[in-house]
Protein backbone atom coordinates (compact mmCIF):
# COMPACT_ATOMS: atom_id res chain seq x y z
CA UNK A 1 0.00 0.00 0.00
CA UNK A 2 1.69 3.43 -1.15
CA UNK A 3 0.62 6.58 -0.48
CA UNK A 4 -1.17 7.48 -3.38
CA UNK A 5 -3.47 3.87 -2.80
CA UNK A 6 -6.99 4.12 -3.43
CA UNK A 7 -7.77 0.46 -3.59
CA UNK A 8 -6.47 -2.30 -1.06
CA UNK A 9 -7.39 -5.79 -0.96
CA UNK A 10 -6.86 -7.96 2.33
CA UNK A 11 -3.97 -5.58 3.03
CA UNK A 12 -1.06 -5.86 5.08
CA UNK A 13 -0.29 -3.67 7.89
CA UNK A 14 -3.31 -1.90 8.24
CA UNK A 15 -5.14 -1.43 11.48
CA UNK A 16 -7.98 0.76 12.22
CA UNK A 17 -8.59 2.24 15.84
CA UNK A 18 -11.72 0.31 17.07
CA UNK A 19 -10.59 -2.90 15.05
CA UNK A 20 -11.14 -6.18 17.11
CA UNK A 21 -8.24 -8.73 17.93
CA UNK A 22 -8.55 -11.00 14.87
CA UNK A 23 -10.69 -8.75 12.89
CA UNK A 24 -10.06 -9.34 9.16
CA UNK A 25 -9.53 -6.07 7.16
CA UNK A 26 -11.15 -7.02 3.49
CA UNK A 27 -10.75 -3.58 1.50
CA UNK A 28 -9.31 -0.16 2.37
CA UNK A 29 -10.66 2.25 -0.07
CA UNK A 30 -10.31 5.57 -0.65
CA UNK A 31 -11.62 7.72 -3.45
CA UNK A 32 -10.36 6.66 -6.87
CA UNK A 33 -7.00 8.22 -7.36
CA UNK A 34 -8.09 10.06 -10.50
CA UNK A 35 -11.24 12.22 -8.63
CA UNK A 36 -7.61 14.20 -7.47
CA UNK A 37 -7.26 15.96 -11.26
CA UNK A 38 -9.02 18.46 -10.78
CA UNK A 39 -7.12 19.89 -7.50
CA UNK A 40 -3.84 18.55 -9.22
CA UNK A 41 -4.77 20.63 -11.93
CA UNK A 42 -5.92 23.77 -10.44
CA UNK A 43 -2.60 23.62 -8.17
CA UNK A 44 -0.25 23.46 -10.88
CA UNK A 45 -2.12 26.80 -12.55
CA UNK A 46 -1.71 28.32 -9.08
CA UNK A 47 2.10 27.32 -9.45
CA UNK A 48 2.25 28.49 -12.92
CA UNK A 49 0.37 31.80 -12.84
CA UNK A 50 3.29 34.05 -11.40
CA UNK A 51 5.82 32.54 -13.41
CA UNK A 52 3.53 32.82 -16.15
CA UNK A 53 3.09 36.86 -15.24
CA UNK A 54 6.39 37.10 -14.59
CA UNK A 55 7.60 36.53 -17.71
CA UNK A 56 4.51 38.98 -19.48
CA UNK A 57 6.23 41.63 -17.18
CA UNK A 58 9.59 41.12 -18.34
CA UNK A 59 8.51 41.25 -21.61
CA UNK A 60 6.17 44.18 -21.16
CA UNK A 61 6.91 46.34 -18.34
CA UNK A 62 4.78 49.28 -18.70
CA UNK A 63 1.66 46.59 -18.15
CA UNK A 64 3.11 45.73 -14.39
CA UNK A 65 0.04 46.18 -12.60
CA UNK A 66 1.02 45.61 -8.87
CA UNK A 67 3.15 48.40 -9.26
CA UNK A 68 5.00 48.45 -5.89
CA UNK A 69 7.93 46.74 -6.89
CA UNK A 70 9.17 46.28 -3.47
CA UNK A 71 6.08 44.18 -2.60
CA UNK A 72 6.11 42.13 -5.43
CA UNK A 73 7.99 39.52 -4.42
CA UNK A 74 6.04 38.68 -0.87
CA UNK A 75 2.61 38.83 -2.74
CA UNK A 76 3.98 35.95 -5.17
CA UNK A 77 4.92 34.62 -1.83
CA UNK A 78 1.34 34.83 -0.32
CA UNK A 79 0.68 33.51 -3.31
CA UNK A 80 2.55 30.45 -3.46
CA UNK A 81 1.26 29.99 0.81
CA UNK A 82 -2.23 29.89 -0.77
CA UNK A 83 -1.04 27.67 -3.26
CA UNK A 84 0.27 24.89 -0.25
CA UNK A 85 -2.54 25.46 1.76
CA UNK A 86 -4.79 24.63 -0.97
CA UNK A 87 -3.37 21.49 -1.89
CA UNK A 88 -1.79 20.37 1.27
CA UNK A 89 -5.71 20.46 2.49
CA UNK A 90 -7.15 18.59 -0.44
CA UNK A 91 -4.50 15.63 -0.19
CA UNK A 92 -5.01 15.24 3.57
CA UNK A 93 -8.94 15.53 3.09
CA UNK A 94 -8.50 12.83 0.20
CA UNK A 95 -6.22 10.79 2.29
CA UNK A 96 -7.59 10.45 5.05
CA UNK A 97 -11.40 9.82 3.80
CA UNK A 98 -11.39 5.98 4.28
CA UNK A 99 -13.56 3.54 4.00
CA UNK A 100 -12.89 0.01 5.74
CA UNK A 101 -14.61 -3.69 4.65
CA UNK A 102 -14.14 -6.06 7.15
CA UNK A 103 -15.59 -9.64 7.53
CA UNK A 104 -17.66 -8.03 10.73
CA UNK A 105 -18.65 -4.47 9.24
CA UNK A 106 -18.15 -1.28 7.17
CA UNK A 107 -16.42 0.93 8.63
CA UNK A 108 -16.67 5.06 7.47
CA UNK A 109 -13.64 7.79 8.17
CA UNK A 110 -14.99 11.17 7.48
CA UNK A 111 -12.36 13.63 7.85
CA UNK A 112 -12.65 17.36 6.74
CA UNK A 113 -8.87 19.26 7.73
CA UNK A 114 -10.09 21.98 10.41
CA UNK A 115 -13.20 21.15 11.01
CA UNK A 116 -14.55 17.82 11.79
CA UNK A 117 -13.87 13.77 11.69
CA UNK A 118 -16.85 11.76 11.88
CA UNK A 119 -16.35 7.44 12.33
CA UNK A 120 -19.24 5.31 11.21
CA UNK A 121 -19.81 1.94 10.79
CA UNK A 122 -22.69 -0.83 10.63
CA UNK A 123 -22.43 -4.25 10.70
CA UNK A 124 -23.30 -6.86 8.20
CA UNK A 125 -26.77 -8.08 9.98
CA UNK A 126 -27.69 -4.12 9.74
CA UNK A 127 -27.20 -4.08 5.96
CA UNK A 128 -30.82 -4.53 4.40
CA UNK A 129 -29.53 -3.57 0.72
CA UNK A 130 -26.39 -2.66 -1.01
CA UNK A 131 -26.26 -1.38 -4.72
CA UNK A 132 -23.11 0.40 -6.65
CA UNK A 133 -23.73 3.30 -9.74
CA UNK A 134 -21.46 4.65 -11.73
CA UNK A 135 -22.90 7.93 -12.79
CA UNK A 136 -20.46 9.07 -15.43
CA UNK A 137 -18.72 8.13 -18.28
CA UNK A 138 -15.45 8.95 -16.37
CA UNK A 139 -16.59 6.68 -13.65
CA UNK A 140 -17.32 4.20 -16.33
CA UNK A 141 -14.03 4.77 -18.38
CA UNK A 142 -11.78 4.64 -14.76
CA UNK A 143 -13.72 1.69 -12.75
CA UNK A 144 -14.78 3.70 -10.13
CA UNK A 145 -18.58 4.96 -8.71
CA UNK A 146 -20.40 5.17 -5.37
CA UNK A 147 -21.62 2.01 -3.11
CA UNK A 148 -24.89 2.33 -1.11
CA UNK A 149 -25.45 0.15 1.65
CA UNK A 150 -29.09 0.96 2.92
CA UNK A 151 -29.26 -0.11 6.71
CA UNK A 152 -31.65 -0.77 9.27
CA UNK A 153 -29.24 1.16 12.01
CA UNK A 154 -29.39 5.28 13.04
CA UNK A 155 -27.73 6.02 9.64
CA UNK A 156 -30.24 4.81 7.37
CA UNK A 157 -27.56 4.92 4.27
CA UNK A 158 -24.00 4.55 3.93
CA UNK A 159 -22.31 5.75 0.89
CA UNK A 160 -18.44 4.75 -0.55
CA UNK A 161 -18.16 7.73 -2.64
CA UNK A 162 -16.23 7.46 -5.80
CA UNK A 163 -14.40 4.33 -4.96
CA UNK A 164 -12.25 1.90 -7.48
CA UNK A 165 -14.15 -1.33 -8.66
CA UNK A 166 -17.31 -0.56 -7.26
CA UNK A 167 -18.87 -3.79 -8.49
CA UNK A 168 -16.34 -5.88 -6.58
CA UNK A 169 -16.82 -3.91 -3.63
CA UNK A 170 -20.93 -4.29 -3.70
CA UNK A 171 -20.59 -7.70 -4.42
CA UNK A 172 -17.75 -8.93 -1.73
CA UNK A 173 -20.58 -6.46 1.14
CA UNK A 174 -23.79 -8.35 -0.51
CA UNK A 175 -21.93 -12.06 -0.11
CA UNK A 176 -21.03 -10.73 3.56
CA UNK A 177 -24.37 -9.47 4.62
CA UNK A 178 -26.28 -12.71 3.04
CA UNK A 179 -23.98 -14.87 5.75
CA UNK A 180 -24.44 -12.65 8.32
CA UNK B 1 1.04 67.79 -1.92
CA UNK B 2 4.38 65.56 -1.72
CA UNK B 3 3.12 65.23 2.54
CA UNK B 4 -0.23 64.35 1.72
CA UNK B 5 1.52 61.62 -0.83
CA UNK B 6 4.15 60.40 1.54
CA UNK B 7 1.14 59.98 4.23
CA UNK B 8 -0.66 57.72 1.64
CA UNK B 9 2.05 55.71 0.85
CA UNK B 10 3.02 55.15 4.48
CA UNK B 11 -1.03 53.95 5.71
CA UNK B 12 -0.68 51.63 2.54
CA UNK B 13 2.70 50.39 3.30
CA UNK B 14 1.94 49.63 7.13
CA UNK B 15 -2.02 48.54 6.21
CA UNK B 16 0.62 45.84 3.42
CA UNK B 17 3.02 45.15 6.34
CA UNK B 18 -0.04 43.96 8.98
CA UNK B 19 -1.93 41.62 6.36
CA UNK B 20 1.32 39.73 5.60
CA UNK B 21 1.73 39.67 9.43
CA UNK B 22 -1.88 38.33 9.68
CA UNK B 23 -1.52 36.07 6.94
CA UNK B 24 1.72 34.51 8.18
CA UNK B 25 0.05 34.45 11.47
CA UNK B 26 -2.47 31.84 10.01
CA UNK B 27 -0.40 29.83 7.70
CA UNK B 28 1.66 28.98 10.92
CA UNK B 29 -1.86 27.93 12.93
CA UNK B 30 -2.63 26.11 9.92
CA UNK B 31 0.55 24.01 9.52
CA UNK B 32 0.16 23.28 13.14
CA UNK B 33 -3.27 22.15 13.26
CA UNK B 34 -2.43 20.22 10.03
CA UNK B 35 0.56 18.13 12.26
CA UNK B 36 -1.74 17.87 15.17
CA UNK B 37 -4.20 16.32 12.96
CA UNK B 38 -2.48 13.92 11.01
CA UNK B 39 -1.13 12.85 14.12
CA UNK B 40 -4.67 12.50 15.41
CA UNK B 41 -5.59 10.48 12.06
CA UNK B 42 -2.86 8.67 12.36
CA UNK B 43 -4.28 6.88 14.92
CA UNK B 44 -7.89 6.06 13.57
CA UNK B 45 -6.24 4.13 10.43
CA UNK B 46 -3.01 2.71 10.95
CA UNK B 47 -1.14 2.44 7.62
CA UNK B 48 2.86 2.06 6.86
CA UNK B 49 3.17 5.17 5.15
CA UNK B 50 1.00 7.45 7.82
CA UNK B 51 4.57 8.09 8.92
CA UNK B 52 5.84 9.99 5.68
CA UNK B 53 2.67 12.30 5.45
CA UNK B 54 3.73 12.99 8.82
CA UNK B 55 6.90 14.01 8.16
CA UNK B 56 5.88 15.69 5.02
CA UNK B 57 3.54 17.52 8.10
CA UNK B 58 6.27 18.62 9.87
CA UNK B 59 8.90 19.42 6.89
CA UNK B 60 5.78 21.46 5.97
CA UNK B 61 5.61 23.21 9.24
CA UNK B 62 9.10 24.04 9.60
CA UNK B 63 9.09 25.57 5.82
CA UNK B 64 5.97 27.48 7.39
CA UNK B 65 8.22 28.93 10.01
CA UNK B 66 11.62 29.43 8.45
CA UNK B 67 9.68 31.63 5.50
CA UNK B 68 7.77 33.69 7.70
CA UNK B 69 10.76 34.68 9.26
CA UNK B 70 12.42 35.60 6.26
CA UNK B 71 9.81 37.31 4.95
CA UNK B 72 9.63 38.83 8.66
CA UNK B 73 12.82 39.89 8.42
CA UNK B 74 13.69 40.86 4.65
CA UNK B 75 10.48 42.89 4.17
CA UNK B 76 8.98 44.66 7.75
Amino acid sequence: MNIFTAFTEKPKGVYFASQEPGEEIIFVLRKAFVTNIPWIFISFLGILLPILYMNYILNHPSQNLIGFSMFENVLIIMWYILVIVYTLERFITWYFNVYVVTKQRVVDIDFKPLFNKRVSETTYDKVEDSSFAMNNIFQTFFNYGNVYLQTAAEKREFEFNSVPKPARIQDIISDLAADA
Amino acid sequence: MDILFDQGLNFITIALNLSIIVILVLYIIFSIIIVRQVQLMSKVIITGVNKYVYFFSLVHLAFALIMSLVIILTTI
